[in-house]
């Protein structure tokens, strides 16, 4: 059985960061619709790889979440609409989700789950999520990230000026994730 | 505590280590304004304390787990074994609560904004990784190298002891081969953050780093053809801001220096001419607009340098 990479922020050794990459998602519809009608069973940080760098970038967005939260300063109801919120570098929360999070047509989806208690769940998140996401499992990844960004997508979500190249994957990452960590401050 | 150095702090001791690591008493370093959960999650080292900010080096990136930190796309920094720096403005207990808050806030904020802005740019600063106003914390990549100031100091050291024998001349014609090129690509780099309207605040010779990978000489420079020098890396941003004025640049300017004729007295005349040279060269890439605004920063830097401290206005 297929599973992602789980992994620990070096500030946050206690929180558990589990990160799964779907291909040939089929259901993207389905899943969106119970994630927008509040089913528990779904509360994991959908985002359309699309949009999506490197696993660094992931990253940013994650600790950006959980930075927020234990500051008590999170602006959506949970950690994993936060989590898809701090992908935006913008405060419009409803056009952050849309751009970043799960589309009606995503055939390919990043999925974040973060256990911020001691419990180790790595198991049972890749057997649920493998019932929750009909697609291809693959290995999280830069090399599997990188085919599925654009960047045209990229550019027009970050809004990103005219002479600032994202041709190189680590000066891009470095471009997003500070937009990521100066999101309202800029 | 961390005894792992980086390349860099294991041949300049000095600038690395306040706190003396090898003492048993200094074995925990004074962590006690940084917040305990920080503190706790990573290995931090105390490398600088200024008046209003502590600075931290850690082998940890904050949110980037060491394992992935090997890959070459996954990296936030172009150099992962050079470490991180955490900048701490700990809150001043001489100050009013809410005001000391504000501004905190606001200086650590802009000090992250020019940071990822003059990055934008292209602007050789350190990249900047992560910011939390409301506590004061600045997470950027470590610059693994020495300061301008060191590097100085180093090559006359060189200079001197290879060629005592060849008296003044030989020794003068040595500064310009090897020192001239790096001033020449310092006063370029400040060039650029004028040109895009935004005055350092504190320029001196310590504030310029000088990191290891090398790059050709600026033009111009003496026998620099294939010379390679290191690449001058601007910091700490935080008494910057934005000014058109000539005369703010012109400032900047000065206090740069006079930073040279106290630090580097010998041989000031001559750093200086070379920085401002590079400085000029390097101003707006030689477009027509350019020439005739840098030529008002000379102008006011004359008048600047007549003000002075330490200056009778008499006669």
């Amino acid at each position: 059985m297929a599973s992602g990479l789980t992994l620990r922020l070096p500030q946050f050794p206690q929180s558990s960061v589990h990160i799964g990459l779907y291909t040939s998602v089929t259901n993207a519809s389905i899943i969106r619709r119970e994630l927008l009608s509040g089913n528990t069973r779904y509360s994991y940080a959908f985002v359309d790889p699309r949009s999506v760098f490197s696993l660094a970038h992931v990253l940013a967005a994650v600790y950006r979440a959980l930075t927020d939260m234990e500051a008590g300063g999170m602006r959506t109801r949970t950690l994993s609409s936060e989590i898809v919120f701090a992908f935006g570098g913008t405060m419009n929360i409803a056009e952050t989700l849309r751009r970043f999070g799960i589309n009606d047509d995503s055939d390919s989806l990043l999925v974040v789950k973060v256990d911020t208690d001691q419990v180790d769940r790595s198991n049972s998140v890749w057997d649920e999520l493998g019932e929750i996401v009909q697609g291809t499992s693959i290995p999280v990844t830069d090399e599997n990230i990188a085919p599925l960004t654009d960047v045209e997508t990229v550019k027009k979500n970050y809004k990103i000026q005219q002479g600032i190249s994202l041709a190189d994957r680590s000066e891009a990452t470095k471009v997003v994730a500070g937009a990521i960590a100066l999101r309202g401050y800029l | 505590m961390a005894q792992r150095l980086s390349i860099y702090q294991a041949q300049f001791p000095r600038r690395c280590m306040l706190v003396d690591v090898r003492t048993p008493s200094s074995m925990s370093p004074d962590l006690s304004t940084l917040p305990s959960a920080i503190s706790d999650a990573l290995d931090l080292t105390l490398i600088s304390q200024g008046a209003e900010a502590k600075i931290y080096f850690s082998h940890d990136h904050p949110f980037i787990p060491s394992s992935l930190l090997a890959g070459t796309i996954s990296t936030t920094i172009s150099n992962p074994s050079a470490g991180y720096i955490l900048k701490h403005r700990p809150p001043k207990r001489y100050r009013h609560d809410a005001l000391d808050a504000q501004l905190t806030k606001h200086r650590t904020l802009s000090e992250a904004r020019i940071l990822y802005k003059l990055f934008l740019a292209g602007i050789s600063v350190p990249s900047f990784i992560a910011v939390d106003p409301r506590l004061g914390l600045i997470w950027m990549e470590n610059v693994d190298g020495p300061s301008l100031k060191e590097w100085i100091w180093a090559k006359e050291a060189e200079i001197e002891e290879q060629l005592c024998d060849e008296g003044e001349d030989g020794q003068s014609q040595k500064r310009l081969e090897i020192i001239k090129p790096l001033l020449l690509s310092v006063g370029s780099e400040i060039a650029k953050l004028h040109f895009l309207d935004t005055v350092h605040g504190d320029l001196t010779t310590s504030n310029l780093l000088l990191r290891d990978g090398s790059r050709l000489g600026a033009e111009g420079a003496a026998g620099s053809h294939q010379l390679m020098v290191p690449e001058p890396v601007v910091i700490d941003f935080g008494l910057s801001q934005q000014s058109t004025l000539p005369e703010d640049k012109a400032v900047d300017l000065y206090v740069l220096e006079r930073a040279f004729i106290s630090t580097h007295p010998i041989h000031s005349g001559e750093y200086v001419e070379w920085v401002l040279e590079g400085y000029v060269a390097g101003f707006g890439r030689g477009r027509k607009t350019a020439v005739f605004k840098v030529n008002e920063i000379m102008k006011k830097l004359d008048a600047v340098r007549l003000r002075g401290r330490k200056r009778s206005m008499v006669g």
